[in-house]
């Protein structure tokens, strides 16, 4: 296997004096979908905040593409190529479905020091943007401002911005969080699809979609990794039945 | 297909910044007409504080950015121009020609000067204060603000807390700045080309990221964009503005002090942008029309008048939301 795209080593972080992660250890290679599960609280958006640079980390190493991105700025890492869907959605209540993603295709084209041209009637940004929303299913609500979506479509445009930036590595947390069984499918459809292009770490609480997608599986209890391995040798470990499920049954 | 998706100005826009502009140009003929010649410095002043409302509302309305030290980007713009104008009736260069009205200095020196240091200013102090939020910025900002008053009010060369009065307006190659109307037109034209800049300014790249910043800057930071030199470059622009309109206010009222940047002239600009409606590229012109001529007429009937003119501003607060702007032009938020 060539360098890992992703590679945490020895990752830790407290906060107030409660060890929220420990120890974390976590390679991705370049191409593969790797689910991080764990229970509540098992620190899974924490590790997330700490890849991205929402959360500085207090011990530890993180490389991405082989460059230590352990101090960079959230903005820094963002450009290296990691792109990220949020859980509690994070959108701008006041820019449209397009806006959003018009936005998001601007921070990966260069500059955005200009103060003339018209953003809104630039095909640099706007043909991209469109294609993209058009791809998540979103063409016929591309008009409509963020603060009127309904709860799937948010998720949808969640991970338009995050392909937006055309990143080459792709972390998505709980994308399927509270939706019902239609949006879930074609969700896990949109994800089964992007796997196939780029680096996806996910995070996420449906097991079915997990099991079937991811190539390996990490699981974080109580901010420690207590396996990793591909779906199948997860199903069957014992320490992961025990920790996660409170005793030994299938997964 | 790509939507047309920053939709073009609804006709209402459109009528209402007609309306306002051509209202504006015919002001000073019909106030002659009618025998209100008086009300034209008024009027002006009205511009001016438009221009530096509409400065204000660059960074709260459009970048999220609650300044309570906005007048202190006035006052230093003001004293640029008082201090080059003392500076110049001392120091023996007086031509005689200038004695009789026209200006010693040039407001080409003087403005772009005044400019220049309010701008410095702003990077200077923006540096330290775009590290905070809300209520931390409001107080920091506040906070420089009150250097600069005091700074000012220990200046006793330059007429210490009485301020100084300009010997006369500036001169302007080709443009007599001494006669009131010109003078107005020219503070109109001032003001129509920062509102036409700004209007371009938040519908380009570099406006799509300050008022992003303004919904949710983290969410732009993990998007990419090192989003502190966007605030920051806002923050010296309208800073810059602000600068202008303290030089006009300087020109109009042919004195400064420190009255001009103590803080309650800089929670003046911001109820006239709250008031007009933030975010909104006419709002703060109309709030600054609003409030100094209510100011004005109140004042007329009983010397109390600020115990009208607050409750007028709660109930306009109250049942305009968003301003009066929005209200009137009947939309929302415009960009």
């Amino acid at each position: 296997m060539s360098r890992p795209l992703l590679q945490l080593a020895d990752v830790g972080r407290s906060f107030s004096g409660l060890q929220v992660c420990r120890d974390i250890g976590l390679v991705l290679a370049a191409g593969e979908l790797h689910a991080l599960i764990g229970p509540n609280g098992a620190g899974k958006s924490t590790v997330l905040d700490m890849i991205t640079g929402l959360t500085a980390v207090d011990r530890g190493r993180i490389l991405f593409k082989g460059c230590d991105v352990t101090r960079m700025p959230p903005y820094a890492r963002a450009r290296l190529g990691m792109a990220r869907s949020f859980q509690a959605s994070a959108l701008l209540d006041s820019f449209t479905v397009q806006e959003h993603v018009a936005l998001a295709v601007q921070a990966g084209r260069g500059s955005s020091y200009r103060f003339w041209r018209r953003s809104g009637s630039d095909p640099e940004l706007q043909e991209p943007a469109a294609e993209i929303v058009a791809r998540v299913g979103l063409a016929d609500r591309a008009g409509v401002r963020a603060a009127t979506l309904a709860h799937g479509e948010r998720r949808l445009l969640e991970i338009a911005m995050a392909l937006a930036t055309r990143p080459d590595l792709l972390l998505l947390d709980e994308p399927m969080a509270g939706l019902g069984p239609v949006s879930c499918r074609r969700l896990a459809g949109m994800v089964r699809e992007l796997k196939a292009e780029r680096t996806i770490l996910l995070v996420e609480h449906d097991m079915e979609t997990v099991f079937a997608l991811a190539d390996r599986i990490t699981v974080l209890v109580q901010g420690r990794v207590v396996a990793t391995g591909r779906p199948e040798a997860i199903r069957s470990n014992r320490r992961v039945q025990e920790a996660y499920l409170g005793g030994p049954c299938s997964l | 297909m790509t939507r047309a998706t920053v939709t073009a100005p609804g006709w209402p826009v459109l009528l209402f910044a007609g309306c306002g502009i051509l209202f504006l140009l015919v002001l000073p003929p019909v106030l002659e007409l009618s025998g209100h010649q008086y009300l034209l410095s008024l009027a002006t002043r009205a511009l001016i504080y438009a221009l530096a409302a509409s400065s204000l509302n660059l960074i709260l309305g459009y970048g999220g950015m609650v300044s309570l030290g906005h007048a202190a980007f006035m006052g230093i713009g003001a004293y640029v121009v008082g201090i080059l104008s003392h500076q110049a009736a001392g120091s023996g260069l007086l031509s005689p020609a200038a004695v009789q009205g026209a200006g010693p200095v040039s407001a080409l020196m003087a403005w772009p000067a005044a400019v220049a240091l309010a701008m410095l200013f702003a990077l200077v102090t923006g540096v330290v204060s775009l590290r905070t939020r809300g209520m931390h910025f409001i107080m920091i900002t506040l906070a420089f603000a009150q250097m600069v008053y005091f700074f000012f009010i220990s200046l006793e060369s330059y007429g210490g807390s009485d301020g100084m009065v300009l010997a006369s307006r500036d001169r302007l190659p080709g443009i007599d700045l001494g006669d009131d109307r010109v003078f107005y037109y020219l503070c109109l034209g001032l003001l129509l080309l920062f509102l036409a800049f700004v209007h371009r300014l938040v519908n380009a790249r570099f406006g799509r990221v300050l008022v992003g910043c303004r919904e949710n800057e983290k969410r732009l930071q993990v998007l990419g964009f090192a989003t502190f030199g966007y605030r920051l470059l806002a923050y010296c622009l309208a800073g810059g503005a602000a600068g202008l309109a303290g030089a006009l206010l300087a020109e109009q009222g042919g004195y400064v002090s420190p009255a001009m940047l103590h803080w309650t002239r800089s929670g003046e600009l911001m109820v006239m942008v709250l008031l007009g409606g933030t975010g909104t590229l006419a709002g703060p012109v109309l709030g600054a029309f609003v409030l100094l001529f209510l100011e004005e007429y109140l004042a007329l009937y009983t010397e109390h008048w600020m115990v009208i003119l607050g409750p007028v501003l709660v109930l306009a607060v109250l049942f305009a939301r968003g301003g009066l702007y929005p209200m009137l032009a009947g939309h929302g938020r415009e960009r």
